[in-house]
């Protein structure tokens, strides 16, 4: 089940270092990237079908194309490290134990769009993982692969931006504007197709995740990387497991893995012996899946989730055992949205506020039985009238724990307090599985 | 020039230029679009999301403000999927937003009451608290600020940084704790500050001056143009006057006009409404002692009869154009020579690149079109060969400097005038007018557009009407209303031959002689 | 007129900083960083004198720096502990852990507690950061081997 392509490097003791990386491997696609033009590595990565991992799923390739082929403006990447989702901990893996695999990664990246220079913000918060990245980079800089000194057929600057605590700076119009010295206001949307602008230059913003696939894709073909994972998702993904599991931690599987596998073999099983109740299977802002035959038998990848009801989003799996309130649970992403709204449009701003305060006054027990209807009416209001995704996520987290959890929801409103309700124990169905 | 195209609009056809901004467009053609970030003059911001509307062809309702029109484009404002849009949007404005309309100022004008009547009528289902922030903060420059009436649309921070450039205000914090401030310990401070007043859509901006003074509802707004320098903004005179009792004029507003001053008016002008209001001078005097309106009459008759040929009148370069034509045929009934010096209506220090003019006078353009002499030294040459001085509200002579009052000791000076004149015991008469709030006329600004002012409140017989005045001293020969000015004196007068007042139009017309 | 100034060494990094952008106005959150590892907060002087460095208007330095959540505006007690609160953290005892962490502090004036959202350590959760550094996986003795190497 686990498949090393990005976290090849994560066991070996300071493969962090350059030494020990290039002793690894480091470095080794560079060769095969300058052979090729930049169109070139731009088909490769298209063909790879290699999709955003930053919560998103876009073809990266399709984005690439977007940058201009002519004009001379210059280029940008960009690197998204604000890594901010709950449940989300894997980008900081690849920035502590393998640095010079993403610099390889924004290497081929800048050459295949014409960019010389390369930013990652990364979220303030991450202090020893932008110094561990900043490390590498001098010692890169020091063995001239980056800058000035380069030898090598391009060169690319690497700065890292640090953000300073706002979850919206993920997004990636957002992240922009704070790249820009603003606050993290996301932009509204074009009406057609375009590259993201950086003072008016064309930008493109990854995953670091995703740009820490490239060299892989660009050494060995976009065959094999297609080798794994399904047909519309193909290869592999850093998935994260955390909650009320055994083995919380980071392991990369190849895309189309049983949600419920990843949890009982990887994971361990649910702690204490519980059953499982609920996951959360993509980072906070992907709808709930209660336990049952769809938990039992949905794949990590996104067209199954979607199929749920659900989002593989950032791939950060939840879970929650049988004795989980789902009123707390909810309550406290809401006010994990509440914190994080930039406040920029009215919906998300009024909105995340008031269903916060509905959900709190629910677990007060000072709610009455419309205040569900209301609820469930903002989270409706705050769905595709807004400059970002942001209030569009809240509304699916709502609806999933109201589809699912309604009940719980209804005794606080009668009881005020948490009554337990009936966990079926699921077990492995006849499903499809793809452990291999 | 880009081209016209059709678009349909709730089942109507209508032109609009292609590439234009949809809810401009929807505007401009009074299709009701609930608005509160987008404004004319600064543009539109896509963050109220309260200018939806259904686009067929689009899976979800767009915000009209960041749409451009394109052909053939059909578009519903009244669809009841889109009015149920307006509806929990309105809803999510009002959700912390403090019910404070008995006691704010805006109430009678405010968007959220507005469209609450066009989209709202819901009844509320908030039960849980409203976000509190800061109340009654003096932001400095007339502004008051209530941080909890705001609905961040974010117009005033960005007329201070796209239109004075002078970034005082902006959105601080964040999500439903953000709101709009100012740098630590830093005041609104700039010629136009007010101006947010008006573009704020709710009552979290409100003037200091207007504060509970009076309710928006009972006062009539009068359109008229401002008379504090020479470029002519126009406005709107917002006045009361109760039954039985006095007007008088509670503030101005900047009245929109593309051509002259666009959206804005600066603070100056704005408050200038205050001299209106002063009722302190009035009547006819006397050496500082009132007299009799007949006495006075009287007496000036005697005045010009016996200092005839030994006569010079100076007129403001403020005149009304109507007053001036007046005022030159008077002048040539009594042989007197006509001076306009422009003295005391020039200030370098005011005028800016904004709307400002260094010119302090609203009528200048006239006068010299007119050709009357507005040269210092002429006039003063002339001044000293003569015995009886006829000034018509000109400063210069209302507030003399030393040099110049001591001429004026040994002279017969009669004043008409809208104030006070300074040595009014020095005066033989003084015969106190209307200001300009109180008639209808017109006056041309530097650019040479001629625009029309229209009376709000109204002249008593202790403060007449200029014209009424001169046809009264005229012995009845010179016009007594504004018809009569201009289809007789005004059409000696080469600028405005072949036209009429009321052909003027709420938007100035733009004279072709360029006399200036 | 501001009368905040960078010291050498901070002055060194922010000119270093300054090659690497296209524009000044990008170092807005790296010039706010180093004011506030200069001082240990960024006060309305040292806003207007970032404004100045990097030409914007100095209320767009206090709306960036009012924006996020890590720039401290006044003076806090040296010692900073941001518990995280979110989701995977609370489902594996953050609460209980915070009512130990301030058990533990209570009376002492070197710590200010904060609670934060997700700090991207669920894998080791329940967790802490003590000015800046984190501590993951963090058990009531782990607490008292930590706080108490302070106290």
């Amino acid at each position: 089940m686990i498949v090393k392509i990005v976290s090849k490097k994560f066991d070996i003791t300071d493969a962090h270092t350059l030494q020990v990386a290039k002793e690894q491997g480091a470095y080794s696609a560079l060769e095969s990237a300058f052979s090729k033009t930049p169109s070139e590595i731009v088909e490769i990565v298209t063909q790879s079908g290699l999709r955003g991992k930053g919560g998103g799923g876009a073809p990266t390739g399709k984005k690439w194309s977007l940058m201009p082929q002519k004009g001379d403006k210059p280029h940008y990447l960009i690197v998204n490290g604000d890594e901010s989702e709950p449940g989300t901990f894997k980008d900081r893996q690849i920035l502590q134990y393998d640095p010079h695999l993403l610099i390889e990664g924004i290497i081929i990246s800048a050459y295949a769009m014409n960019a010389s220079e390369a930013y990652v913000y990364i979220r303030g918060e991450y202090k020893f993982f932008i110094e561990r990245l900043q490390g590498a980079i001098d010692e890169a800089y020091a063995a001239n692969i980056l800058g000035e000194n380069s030898t090598l057929k391009h060169k690319v600057n690497i700065t890292i931006h640090r953000g300073a605590g706002a979850y919206i700076c993920g997004e990636k119009t957002a992240l922009i504007e704070s790249l820009e010295g603003k606050r993290g206001h996301p932009r509204l949307k074009p009406k057609k197709p375009e590259p993201e602008f950086y003072f008016g230059n064309p930008a493109t913003v990854n995953n670091v995740e995703t740009i820490a696939t490239v060299p892989y894709i660009v050494e060995n073909g976009a065959d094999a990387y297609r080798q794994y994972g399904t047909e519309k998702s193909p290869g592999t993904m850093l998935f994260a497991l955390s909650g009320h599991v055994n083995n919380p931690g980071v392991y990369e599987m190849p895309y189309g893995s049983s949600l419920l596998e990843f949890i009982n073999e990887i994971g361990g099983g649910v702690r204490d012996g519980k059953k499982l109740k609920a996951v959360i299977p993509g980072g906070a802002s992907t709808p709930v899946i209660k336990a049952n035959e769809d938990l039992a038998c949905v794949m990590l990848d996104y067209e199954s989730m979607r199929n749920v009801g659900s989002s593989l989003g950032t791939g950060g799996a939840i879970v929650m055992d049988e004795d989980t309130d789902m009123v707390e649970a909810l309550k406290n992403l809401l006010e994990f949205y509440h914190h994080e709204s930039c406040g920029q449009c009215t919906p998300c701003r009024e909105g995340s506020g008031w269903v916060d305060n509905i959900v709190g006054a629910i677990l007060d027990g000072v709610a009455k039985k419309e205040d569900l209807d209301t609820l469930l009416d903002v989270a409706k209001t705050m769905n595709g009238k807004t400059i970002c995704v942001f209030a569009p996520a809240v509304s699916g987290v709502i609806e999933g724990f109201l589809k699912n959890f309604r009940d719980e929801f209804e005794n606080y409103i009668e009881t005020g307090r948490y009554v337990k309700t009936h966990v079926d124990e699921i077990t492995e169905v006849a499903c499809q599985t793809s452990l291999e | 020039m880009s081209d016209l195209v059709r678009i349909t609009v709730n089942e109507k056809v209508i032109e609009a230029q292609s590439g234009a901004n949809l809810l401009q467009t929807l505007l401009d053609n009074g299709i009701e679009t609930p608005h509160f970030c987008y404004h004319e003059a600064l543009g539109p911001d896509g963050n109220c999301r309260m200018c939806m509307v259904e686009i067929e062809g689009q899976k979800r309702p767009q915000i009209a403000c960041d749409t451009l029109v394109q052909a053939d484009m059909v578009i519903s404002t009244e669809s009841e999927n889109i009015m149920s849009v307006k509806r929990s949007i309105l809803e999510l404005e009002l959700i912390n937003h403090p019910v404070d309309c008995p006691i704010c100022d805006q109430a009678g004008e405010c968007k959220l009451q507005e469209y609450y009547m066009q989209v709202g009528l819901y009844d509320s289902r908030l039960g849980t608290q409203k976000v509190t922030q800061k109340k009654h903060i003096d932001l400095g420059s007339n502004v008051m600020l209530d941080q909890e009436r705001c609905v961040l649309c974010e117009r005033c921070a960005r007329f201070t940084s796209s239109y004075t450039k002078t970034h005082e205000l902006g959105i601080i914090g964040r999500g439903d704790h953000a709101r709009i401030a100012t740098m630590p310990g830093k005041e609104l401070d700039n010629p136009y500050a007010m101006n947010v007043v008006d573009i704020c859509p709710v009552g979290a901006l409100t003037s200091k001056d207007f504060r509970f003074k009076q309710r928006v509802w009972f006062m009539k707004s009068t359109p008229s143009i401002c008379q504090g320098c020479a470029k002519g903004c126009n406005i709107y005179i917002d006045h009361n006057t109760p039954k039985y009792e006095k007007g008088a004029i509670y503030r101005y507003r900047p009245r929109k006009n593309l051509a002259v001053n666009g959206h804005f008016i600066c603070d100056d002008g704005r408050l200038s409404f205050k001299e209106q209001n002063d009722d302190s001078f009035k009547g006819t005097q006397s050496k500082n002692l009132h007299i009799s309106p007949k006495k006075a009459v009287s007496k000036f008759q005697k005045l010009i009869q016996s200092e005839k040929n030994h006569t010079i009148i100076v007129i403001s370069p403020s005149l009304l154009n109507e007053h001036i034509a007046s005022v030159l045929e008077f002048a040539k009934i009594i042989a007197a020579p006509v001076f306009s010096p422009l003295e005391r209506y020039s200030d370098d220090q005011f005028g800016d690149d904004i709307l400002r003019s260094n010119d302090t006078s609203s009528n200048r353009w006239t006068i010299k079109a007119l050709g009357i002499e507005t040269g210092y030294e002429k006039f003063i040459e002339t001044l000293d060969s003569t015995r009886l001085v006829i000034n018509f509200n000109h400063n210069l002579l209302l507030e003399p400097d030393v040099i110049l009052s001591n001429k004026l000791i040994n002279k017969i000076n009669v004043h008409f005038t809208t104030r006070q004149c300074r040595n009014e015991e020095d005066s033989e008469l003084s015969f106190a007018y209307a200001p300009y709030s109180f008639v209808s006329g017109s006056c041309v600004n530097e650019e040479g557009h001629l625009q029309a002012l229209n009376a709000a409140l109204t002249p008593t017989d202790e403060k007449p009407d200029l014209l009424e005045l001169l046809h009264i001293l005229s012995e009845k020969k010179l016009s007594q209303t504004l018809e009569q000015i201009w289809q007789r004196e005004m059409q000696n007068l080469e600028p405005f031959k072949g036209l009429d007042y009321y052909k003027i139009g709420n938007n100035g017309i733009a004279l072709r002689s360029n006399n200036v | 007129m501001s009368t905040f100034t960078f010291t050498p060494l901070i002055e060194d990094k922010f000119l270093n900083l300054q090659k690497r952008y296209p524009q000044p106005q990008s170092l807005m959150l790296p010039a706010l960083w180093l004011v506030q590892e200069q001082e240990g907060f960024i006060s309305t002087d040292a806003m207007e004198y970032v404004a100045l460095r990097i030409e914007v208007a100095p209320i767009e330095v206090y709306r960036v720096a009012t924006f996020y959540t890590m720039f401290h505006l006044e003076k806090i007690a040296p010692y900073h502990i941001e518990v995280c609160k979110t989701l995977s953290c609370k489902l594996c005892g953050e609460e209980k852990l915070l009512e130990y962490i301030e058990k533990m502090t209570a009376g002492s004036d070197k710590f200010k507690i904060t609670k934060v959202e997700c700090m991207g350590a669920c894998g080791g959760a329940p967790m802490m950061a003590l000015n800046g550094v984190y501590h993951e996986n963090l058990t009531n003795e782990k607490v008292d081997q930590i706080i108490g190497a302070i106290l």
